[in-house]
């Protein structure tokens, strides 16, 4: 059993969708603003309400159900980061017409999966959580009607998803069967019961492998690590460039907050088996992100592709298997969503000829017709490369402390020699912008005014780094406390 | 060998035989009705391990409800029987090196598992009485009661993206908004243009 007022944040969230969606039915479309105004508000209000109750909810100790400070710090930020990515949105479909409360609604949905996922101490609670999460994102990605790509990129992600979910399901009936029971703490109480190298437990440890490689599997295929990544430039390329701001940002938040508490924690015992997977899966990701990167010539094309590096990178993180090298991963993996929030969301402001941007051609000689706006793109992209002042250099040297500190330097040559790679690829779209011939067909959906608070606020964050470096290490340091 | 065994072997060896059918026959309606066999024979298999009320749930709904329909919209769609054999063997290979290799991880793990079989961990839940159906629901209010109502969420979800993705707003419909009548201004019908735009 459960109290209720530790799952508050889900009740308000679950009752404004509810409310919401019978309320929009009967406003006219000129008062549609109303409904977006309240779940804009109903965000904000769930984020203060854990916020506020931070301490209290902490007092949690349900076997089913986890509302620690770990986390409800991922939950704020998840839930904050949806109201920045909800305004882009909603700037998005009014320039395009194509407008609908359900969109928002949908969105939603998947927010409060991600919110079961975070908190699941349990594998059905998670494989439901999951299942939320990702039926809300097919029919988001499926959203604009008119689209052919858009209905082709839905249709190959609701398959591989299927797939994924299936592989999640055999692992999970696996760990049942060995351990016999679904709940975090007992699976690591069995796992931990275990000598990893008695021949008696031989047998169980192989079971217990194959069900973690499943596992791992299915994760690996929702957080985009090659090589299962194969869906991700299509589904980025197919969907509205505001579902790919969404796609790109917070699932990935969610799926690390799983990933960790899964391997670190519940299936510790089996360090030594699960860091060599990572390893493996991390280095696919950066090579291949990093290498076909570079022959893209459309820009969500391009940008997914380092998606694929930057899991990569965390998953270098996890892979060191240590206290310092989880923090790493966690300021990466807020730092990777801040910034690609601001890059997608400073994208879908853009417009090339009537539509939304599409190739880096589109992009050439922006700096003649808007200086400022080349401005906020070269910033954003200085971050991703890691150029020192920016963020993204704080979170990349973290990362490679880490596996230097743990004597992997082989791992952090190669990290280096990636970055040095990737740069390539966003320096091409600076150079673009800076030097190529002015297209002056490009304008802006709005005014830039609050991206460009936005991605001041991103310089600031990388002037003063120890803001995320004290988050990560507060929430991972009370992870393994408890 | 008991009875227990022998039907255990016959519908597991059924189940896998009709699973096999289901992407192996080219005509869709014969894969949907072997389908419909591996459903039953998983639900005999669930018999005999005491989830009654799971296997006559397998059948009722599955069988009754979901494979009709499927049924149907599979008799309805007209599909190209020779494109679904294209690429068969070309991508043979990778399948059977997936398959060689799952296989042969699972038996060695089963093979050796076997042994230890006796001592199963898990004990039948047994909370109030003997009855299935009870137990499951017993359990489904109380310790899952979480996990049940973000089912019903998902369902909802369902709902709402199903009617979404696939209403459109009628554009044969006609009708007239007296708001907008009544609303009318005279610049919306009239429009004046002066001399000198005429000359141009």
């Amino acid at each position: 059993m459960i109290n209720y007022l530790y799952i508050f944040p889900e009740i308000i969230i679950t009752s404004a969708l509810c409310f919401i969606i019978v309320l929009d039915l009967f406003l006219p479309s000129r008062l549609k603003y109303i409904s977006y105004y309240l779940i804009q508000f109903s965000l904000i209000f769930c984020a203060y309400y854990i916020y506020s109750h931070f301490s209290y909810l902490n007092t949690n100790v349900s076997q089913l159900y986890d509302t620690s400070i770990f986390s409800n710090t991922f939950k704020i930020f998840i839930l904050l980061s949806l109201a920045i990515i909800f305004y882009y949105t909603a700037v998005f479909l009014r320039y395009f017409n194509i407008y609908q409360t359900e969109y928002f609604l949908i969105t939603m949905f998947g927010l409060l999966g991600m919110m079961i996922m975070i908190s699941s101490q349990n594998l059905i609670l998670l494989y439901l959580g999951i299942e939320l999460l990702s039926l809300s994102l097919y029919s988001v990605i499926a959203f604009n009607k008119n689209s052919l790509f858009s209905s082709e990129a839905a249709v190959k992600y609701y398959i591989l998803g299927a797939i994924s979910s299936g592989f999640l399901l055999f692992g999970i009936s696996l760990i049942y069967g060995l351990t016999g029971s679904l709940s975090f703490n007992e699976i690591f109480i069995h796992i931990s019961s275990l000598e990893v190298l008695n021949n008696m437990d031989n047998v169980q440890i192989i079971g217990l492998l194959f069900a973690l490689i499943f596992i791992l599997i299915s994760l690996s295929f929702k957080f985009g690590a090659a090589p299962f990544h194969m869906w991700i430039p299509d589904v980025y390329h197919g969907s509205v460039i505001t579902t790919t701001l969404l796609l790109s940002t917070i699932p990935k938040i969610a799926v690390f907050v799983i990933l960790i508490k899964l391997l670190a924690s519940v299936f510790s015992g089996l360090l030594l088996f699960w860091t060599d997977m990572t390893i493996v899966l991390s280095v696919l990701s950066i090579l291949i992100g990093n290498i076909i990167a570079i022959s893209q010539t459309n820009i969500k094309r391009m940008l997914a592709y380092s998606t694929i590096a930057n899991i990569g990178f965390i998953l270098l993180g996890l892979s060191v298997g240590s206290i310092i090298g989880y923090k790493a991963a966690m300021f990466y993996t807020l730092t990777y969503v801040i910034t690609t929030i601001a890059a997608f969301g400073l994208l879908s402001q853009l417009v090339y000829e009537k539509k939304p941007i599409e190739n880096i051609n589109d992009l050439s000689g922006l700096n003649s017709s808007s200086p400022f706006t080349a401005f906020l793109l070269m910033i954003i992209l200085l971050s991703y490369i890691g150029i020192p002042p920016f963020i993204g250099f704080h979170a990349k040297l973290l990362i490679i402390q880490s596996l230097v500190e743990t004597n992997n330097i082989s791992l952090g040559i190669f990290a280096v020699l990636m970055t040095v790679i990737g740069s390539f690829y966003y320096l091409r779209v600076i150079k673009v912008i800076y030097f190529d011939e002015s297209k002056n067909d490009l304008s802006t959906t709005s005014k830039l005014h609050l991206t460009g608070i936005y991605i001041m606020g991103l310089v600031l964050l990388g002037l003063l780094p120890d803001i995320l470096g004290q988050l990560s290490q507060y929430s991972i340091s009370n992870l393994f406390n408890t | 060998m008991n009875l227990e065994i022998i039907i255990f072997y016959i519908f597991s060896l059924l189940l896998l035989s009709s699973s096999i059918a289901v992407i192996m026959v080219n005509n869709p309606v014969k894969s949907a009705i072997s389908l419909v066999l591996s459903f039953f024979s998983s639900a005999v298999l669930w018999l005999l391990l005491n989830a009654e009320f799971l296997s006559i749930i397998l059948i009722l709904v599955y069988v009754g409800a979901v494979m009709v329909l499927f049924l149907f919209v599979v008799m309805m769609l007209d599909i190209n029987i020779s494109r679904t054999e294209e690429g068969f063997v070309k991508y043979l290979p990778i399948g059977i090196i997936v398959f060689a290799t799952i296989a042969g991880l699972l038996s060695y793990f089963f093979y050796n598992q076997f042994d230890n079989a006796g001592d199963s961990i898990i004990t039948s839940i047994d909370l109030i009485g003997k009855d299935n159906t009870k137990n499951l629901g017993y359990l489904l209010y109380t310790e899952y009661l979480l996990a049940f109502e973000i089912a019903a969420i998902i369902l909802l979800l369902g709902i709402i993206s199903a009617i979404t993705l696939t209403h459109k707003k009628s554009e044969t419909n006609k009708y007239q908004n007296p708001g907008d009548q009544v609303n009318v201004s005279k610049n919306a019908r009239l429009k004046i243009i002066s001399d000198e735009d005429r000359a141009r």
